[in-house]
């Protein structure tokens, strides 16, 4: 339980309740944002950066967004959503029921194996080397990210992505390109009777002899 | 790192030519141009007619047709005498300013051009590459075989853009999007080609789908566009979420997703391969039978014929075939052997059957070529099953001379087409079987034309069509396979019924009213004049096709 855990899930419950309690839905998506940003944050404490990415890359920028855009375009008023809060307390209730079991049963490990935490590696001999029979008659556990010696999940990815598979990467943003010529190709409207655009004869002007100069006098 | 950079030089060139076309088409050259103002004034008409002078000397012919829409609003009433003598020669020098000075007036047909040469250079980088090697992180690999037919897809693509390319303003083709969707579906296609890798494999196939599926819409006017693009689209998508559940299969089993890595991983093991294995490969292999257009999965095709501009549909016909049968016969096969075998012959047969039943029901060109096409496929899976090498030359020749047919079929149907009901309206082909009802009155060369491709599709022997066949059949009768090639026979007894009952329409009806062709483009004309005398004189002359083929199998 370090300080910056503290700090962290700090937030994110602020960040919970302001969500909950802002009358606009505009800024409770904000908030939303918010809690994502500080679960992230949580996942970094844990080690898992992947998880960190795939959390700020879907949830924040994908999900979020929607959200945003679709709470935008509705334009809801604020009184129509405390109208239909009314019977979400039940519910509400029922799910904090839960919610306050789950934290009690994870403190007070009623079982051995208590399936609300995450059940440590058992030590084995092809982790620690030698001393094995003393480390597994003892049971001593360890959790699996003291095991990482490797270079960071984020790392490898990296590298993965950007350095052995860039070439897929461009791939990846030539099809990209596809979407967006195409999502203009299929759309755009080119009306006969109005004189087009023609590039080609817009290239071949020649702007010595299409610029006219007009005398002083007459203007 | 440095041999890398010379490996990639094709794809390289590729792109920045890619990148040059795009920059080019959508006016990126183009510098904001200052409006002419026009002063009725005597001063500036004469410095304006000196200007015309010097002009309508090199361009007086391309100016008669269209006179300028500006109009003079502050005209002088002075002076009236003297400028009627000038106005008449004022819309001369007006066109040859407003006109472009050099340079076509279709911008799409103008980017075709440049895209044609631009794939006959890479036709010659892919045909003498001098380094042959597995580069960019082992997605990709170029070899013999890759690059030879790497060079073919390239210059097939080359004639494809060429045949269509007097065409396109009769099908009032003007989007210059064309010509880019094309280039990237052919980069995804040539891509395709030499990857080793199951997520390269799945990328290039995105690419090349994308593409085309937006070709297929282009044309958004017309409903039946839309209706391939949204079937192209959707069964695509179905067909790559399968393949992607493949693909995970594939690798949630093995750690791997380098086809050859899977190939040693799994077969050269003793155990036989898990459930989620061999089902991962079927998902795999659905996708590819899925863009090879082979019988289950051949329900798309029609429609997408039917719908897309003619060269999109002489595009699709072609390139995608070459670029799976290329990776198929190169990475796929034996995995496919090694775990399903002779289910190919579900689809072969299945394909045969209805490539010879169900064009005996149609009445439009392009949904009969369609489904000629399918049973075309059944042919040509006929060499995949076993691993002997001699089959992969006979498909490949059978595949280069389905090219050439194809070529000539679609150029006829991409020249200008007039009705007998409907005079002022030009169709922008023959569209209907019956649209070539008399044609041997009318233009006999085209009848001639048509008689040499359908039998060349049909496969019968005077033509060159017979010999990728017979190659076919024969392979197959060494591999023993009796089933199929009694089918196959059965279907080119069947087939020969519908492609007969086009040449009875040019020939042999004689009907009270006629289509007839309008003017041919040239070099479409010339294309299917090369293909003609190909199918003629092919089969006496085709050892050195023959020798490539056989070249190209030896070195899979």
């Amino acid at each position: 339980m370090s300080s910056s855990f503290a700090l962290i899930a700090t937030g994110a419950l602020m960040s919970v309740f302001l969500m909950m309690r802002s009358k606009n839905p505009v800024h409770s998506v904000f908030y939303l944002v918010l809690l994502f940003l500080h679960c992230s944050g949580l996942l970094v404490l844990l080690g898992l950066e992947y998880f960190v990415l795939l959390q700020l890359l879907v949830y924040v920028g994908a999900l979020a967004i929607l959200f945003l855009f679709v709470v935008m375009l509705l334009d809801i008023p604020s009184t129509e959503i405390l109208r239909h809060q009314r019977g979400t307390y039940p519910v509400a209730g029922v799910l904090g029921l839960c919610l306050i079991l789950s934290a009690l049963l994870a403190f007070t490990q009623p079982l051995v194996e208590s399936p609300f935490q995450t059940s440590p590696i058992p030590t084995t001999s092809t982790f620690t080397g030698q001393n094995s029979d003393f480390v597994s008659s003892s049971r001593h556990y360890s959790f699996w990210n003291n095991y990482r010696t490797a270079t960071s999940t984020v790392a490898n990815l990296g590298i993965r992505l950007y350095g052995v598979h860039a070439d897929l990467l461009i791939i990846r943003s030539l099809l990209l390109l596809v979407a967006m010529v195409g999502a203009v190709g299929l759309t755009l409207k080119r009306p006969v009777s109005v004189p087009n655009q023609d590039v080609f004869r817009q290239h071949y002007v020649d702007f010595q002899k299409s610029l006219v100069q007009i005398p002083q006098n007459k203007i | 790192m440095t041999l890398d950079l010379v490996l990639i030089r094709p794809e390289f060139f590729l792109l920045f030519g890619f990148l040059v076309l795009l920059w080019y088409g959508t006016g990126g050259l183009v510098r904001p141009v200052a409006e002419i103002i026009t002063v009725a004034d005597s001063n500036y008409n004469k410095q304006y007619s000196c200007l015309g002078s010097s002009l309508t000397t090199t361009h007086e012919t391309e100016v008669a047709n269209e006179s300028p829409k500006i109009s003079y609003a502050n005209e002088r009433p002075g002076g009236e005498a003297t400028s009627a003598a000038r106005f008449a020669s004022r819309p001369a020098a007006f066109g040859s300013l407003r006109r472009p000075t050099a340079g076509p007036n279709h911008a799409a047909s103008a980017l075709c051009l440049w895209a044609i040469l631009w794939c006959l250079l890479c036709t010659v980088l892919a045909f003498y590459g001098p380094l042959q090697s597995v580069f960019l992180g082992g997605s990709f690999q170029k070899d013999y075989y890759s690059m030879q037919l790497c060079g073919i897809l390239f210059f097939t693509a080359a004639f494809v853009l060429r045949v269509s390319l007097g065409w396109q303003k009769t099908a009032a083709i003007r989007h210059t999007e064309y010509v880019y969707l094309a280039m990237l579906a052919l980069m995804g296609q040539y891509l395709f080609i030499q990857t080793t890798d199951l997520m390269s494999m799945y990328l290039c196939l995105e690419l090349q789908s994308f593409s085309l599926v937006v070709l297929c819409g282009l044309n958004y006017k017309s409903a039946y566009s839309i209706e391939a693009s949204m079937k192209y689209f959707l069964l695509s998508a179905f067909r790559s979420c399968l393949l992607l559940l493949g693909i995970g299969f594939l690798y949630w089993q093995t750690g791997e997703t380098t086809i050859s890595h899977i190939e040693s991983l799994v077969f050269r093991t003793s155990t036989e391969p898990n459930l989620l294995l061999l089902l991962g490969i079927w998902f795999v292999s659905m996708g590819l039978l899925w863009k090879l257009a082979a019988a289950p999965l051949h329900f798309w095709v029609p429609d997408v014929y039917t719908g897309a501009w003619s060269s999109v549909s002489l595009w699709i016909t072609v390139l995608p075939k070459i670029s799976v049968l290329g990776f198929w016969t190169h990475n796929w096969q034996n995995l496919w052997n090694r775990s399903f075998g002779n289910t190919l012959a579900f689809f072969r047969i299945l394909s045969m059957i209805i490539g010879a039943l169900a064009p005996l029901a149609q009445t439009t060109l392009k949904r009969l070529l369609a489904y000629s096409s399918i049973g075309h496929m059944g042919l040509l899976l006929m060499p995949l099953c076993g691993s002997a090498s001699n089959s992969v030359g006979a498909l490949w020749t059978h595949m280069f001379i389905y090219i050439l047919i194809n070529l000539g079929t679609w150029g006829l149907i991409m020249a200008p087409m007039t009705r007998p009901n409907q005079p002022s309206l030009k169709a922008a082909g023959p569209q209907f079987i019956w649209d070539l009802k008399g044609l041997n009155q009318s233009s006999a060369t085209a009848a001639f034309r048509w008689r040499v491709f359908m039998t060349s599709l049909a496969g019968l022997p005077p033509v060159y069509g017979f010999l990728g066949k017979a190659g076919i059949l024969w392979r197959s009768l060494n591999n023993g396979l009796l089933i199929t090639v009694a089918v196959a026979l059965v279907y080119t007894l069947l087939g020969s019924v519908y492609y007969l009952k086009v040449m009875k329409v040019c020939y042999v009806d004689n009907p009270t009213s006629w289509g007839t062709y309008g003017k041919f483009s040239s070099t479409t004309a010339y294309i299917i004049a090369i293909c003609v005398a190909f199918m003629l004189i092919g089969l006496w002359h085709g050892n050195y096709f023959f020798l490539l083929t056989h070249l190209l199998s030896l070195k899979v």
